[in-house]
């Protein structure tokens, strides 16, 4: 197992390493000049061009990115063109903010999709699974950013009742959560709902129902443990859309996260920010991807033999190569 | 309905078994109407308003006039002009980057997917990854990325939307071709000397298209929501060009004093997205085989 653990760390490197290269080529190749950019259309050539010196931008590219990447194994992510500190620090500062949102998100969609969903599933076609399956269509329809504008209207603006801008206290980032939660809340709910559909009509249902198990056992022993995989699957999946939402909440709430350092680094081609922060995004993404993959084997212990298999086969392979 | 001649009225084509079943869907059905009024308003918008009289001019005179006012049913915003002329002119946007997006991630996915899939080896190995590294990225943060670079405009925007899009079809390609690619009709052909393009595209891509199909409809409802949300922070369609995700950005400024700016472009955008989800749902109840009945 832990062997597995360390073999999945070290496959986060190359994918690392190639977003940075294709979003640092991506940045770097196409026109547009960040000292420009930065100093605005007016500012003296003189500047600009120590500007230019100072970063390194009148190297060639593979020499810069080499450089740069150099630079990022020794711990070292460059200072940011825009803001001149260190990538590191601005990162630091802000990825709390952003895991919070996140994370949040993701646990709060779980907490309300996955009941919502069983108690739909489990008294189909009554009012409450009517009613779920409506709130899930609306809730996937309506775009996060218009969400986030209408509640800051009427819950901060209007009704006052939280603040307006996120991210200060702990009750400004009630708002950015729940905004971020619908979207995911109504898959996970679908998802539940779908998957323990399939599973309420199983043949070890009816023989658990039929030996006389209380129902309230059948439906979280027997239904909702087996219908736990794509569950999961999904919340994995929902990780990376609430980071792609966090971009956009954190722009409507004006919170200083990830996200809001990536829109405005991107916007002026501050290849070092963008990268680095895009970089920590994925290793983020990734970590909680194998996450998930180890909650697999918890709920379905049968997967843990695939690992020890594999363990066992690479045992047998050293055995016979020494 | 797919019958033509006289001679075949007893065998039911398989289109047209899938559409009965779509039309049994009542929401579907209803999301398929709410498509059409969009195809129709937008394809005809240029019959009934004057683009750049009415979605572009500025007039000082009609600002902010609250929804219902004689003449403009969804009112004015911040400039004097029709809200319903320029929510019109969005929804136009809105489906060519439904249509588009979902056509180019289909299209390139398709062809990455079926190349992987069916050669694998080496070829396979090469392309997935390539593919992973691009799952790796959110692809909404990905389409920042590309259109940032490229910078905005609705070419890019496309671009930036249908480049994000293109892994997930790839994958899905490639695990029905390697599903398909040893079964027996694909073996008979290859007896009869078919090429291999013409295996992947007779017989494996045909295969595969109900999931295929049902995937694009919800790739349009996503790459709306995409869009949008880049215009809205300004990376994408800019000002005064009338863009749903754009009227709500320029709007939020006075949303607190004429909330009609936001609400209005917020619900065209819900009820297109909704639409195709709809329609998605029904594709995908219509085109399973074990719903037949």
């Amino acid at each position: 197992m832990l062997r597995y653990i360390v073999k999945r760390l070290l496959m986060m490197i190359p994918i690392i390493l190639a977003i940075s290269f294709i979003i640092f080529s991506i940045i770097s190749l196409t026109p547009g000049d960040p000292a420009q950019l930065i100093l605005g259309a007016d500012a003296d050539p003189a500047l600009l061009e120590a500007k230019r010196e100072e970063w390194g931008l009148n190297d060639n590219f593979l020499v810069r990115y080499v450089k740069y990447i150099g630079g990022v194994i020794t711990g070292d992510f460059g200072e940011s063109y825009r803001t001149g500190n260190s990538v590191l620090g601005e990162i630091a500062s802000r990825l709390p903010k952003t895991m919070v949102i996140a994370l949040g998100g993701i646990g709060l969609s779980v907490l309300v999709g996955v009941p919502l969903g069983l108690i739909s599933a489990v008294k189909q076609y009554s009012f409450i699974d009517y009613f779920a399956r409506v709130l899930a269509m609306l809730l996937t329809a309506i775009p996060a950013f218009w969400l986030g504008l209408m509640s800051l209207l009427y819950v901060c603006l209007k009704w006052r009742l939280l603040p307006a801008t996120g991210g200060e206290s702990w009750d400004g980032f009630i708002l950015p959560i729940l905004v971020l939660a619908a979207s995911a809340t109504a898959t996970q709910t679908r998802t539940t709902r779908s998957a323990v559909l399939e599973s309420i009509r199983q043949d070890y249902v009816k023989m658990a129902r039929a030996k006389g198990v209380k129902e309230s056992r059948v439906i979280f022993r027997h239904v909702l443990r087996n219908s736990m995989l794509p569950v999961i699957t999904i919340a994995g999946m929902n990780i990376g859309v609430q980071m792609g939402g966090t971009v956009v909440i954190e722009n409507v709430f004006a919170i200083a996260g990830m996200g809001n350092f990536l829109v405005n680094s991107v916007r002026v081609k501050d290849a070092p920010a963008v990268v680095g922060t895009l970089m920590v995004v994925a290793a983020f993404i990734a970590i909680m991807n194998l996450v998930v993959d180890l909650i697999y084997t918890v709920v379905d212990p049968r997967l843990k033999t695939q690992y020890a298999t594999a363990k066992k086969r690479v045992k047998r392979q050293l055995r016979t190569t020494t | 309905m797919a019958s033509s001649g006289t001679q075949t009225v007893k065998r039911r084509s398989q289109l047209g078994s899938v559409v009965r079943r779509f039309m049994r869907n009542r929401l579907s059905v209803v999301g398929l109407v709410i498509l059409l009024f969009l195809l129709i308003t937008s394809c005809c918008a240029d019959l009934f308003f004057d683009y750049d009289t009415q979605a572009i001019a500025q007039n000082a005179q009609g600002t902010f006039l609250p929804p219902g006012s004689e003449g403009h049913i969804f009112g004015t915003d911040q400039y004097g002009r029709d809200m319903f002329v320029r929510i019109v002119y969005g929804g136009r946007i809105s489906l060519i980057v439904g249509f588009f997006v979902a056509g180019f991630a289909l299209i390139f996915g398709t062809i990455i997917g079926a190349t992987a899939g069916y050669f694998g080896g080496k070829i396979d190995n090469i392309l997935m990854r390539i593919m992973d590294v691009f799952l790796a990225i959110p692809s909404m943060i990905l389409a920042i990325c590309i259109v940032a670079a490229l910078g905005g405009g609705l070419t890019n925007l496309l671009l930036a939307n249908g480049i994000a899009q293109v892994p997930r079809y790839a994958r899905i390609v490639r695990s029905s071709v390697m599903g398909l690619k040893n079964s027996e009709f694909v073996e008979a052909a290859r007896c009869y000397g078919a090429g291999h393009t013409h295996i992947i595209m007779r017989h494996i891509i045909p295969n595969a298209m109900g999931s295929l199909i049902v995937q694009a409809t919800l790739t349009m409802a996503s790459s709306i929501l995409s869009v949008a949300s880049l215009s809205f922070l300004g990376l994408g369609i800019t000002p005064p060009t009338p863009e749903w995700g754009s009227m709500l950005s320029t709007g939020k400024e006075f949303m607190r004093t004429h909330p009609h700016l936001i609400t209005i472009p917020g619900l065209a955008i819900a009820t297109s997205v909704l639409s195709f989800n709809l329609i998605g749902d029904g594709l995908r109840d219509a085109l399973d085989p074990r719903l037949k009945n």
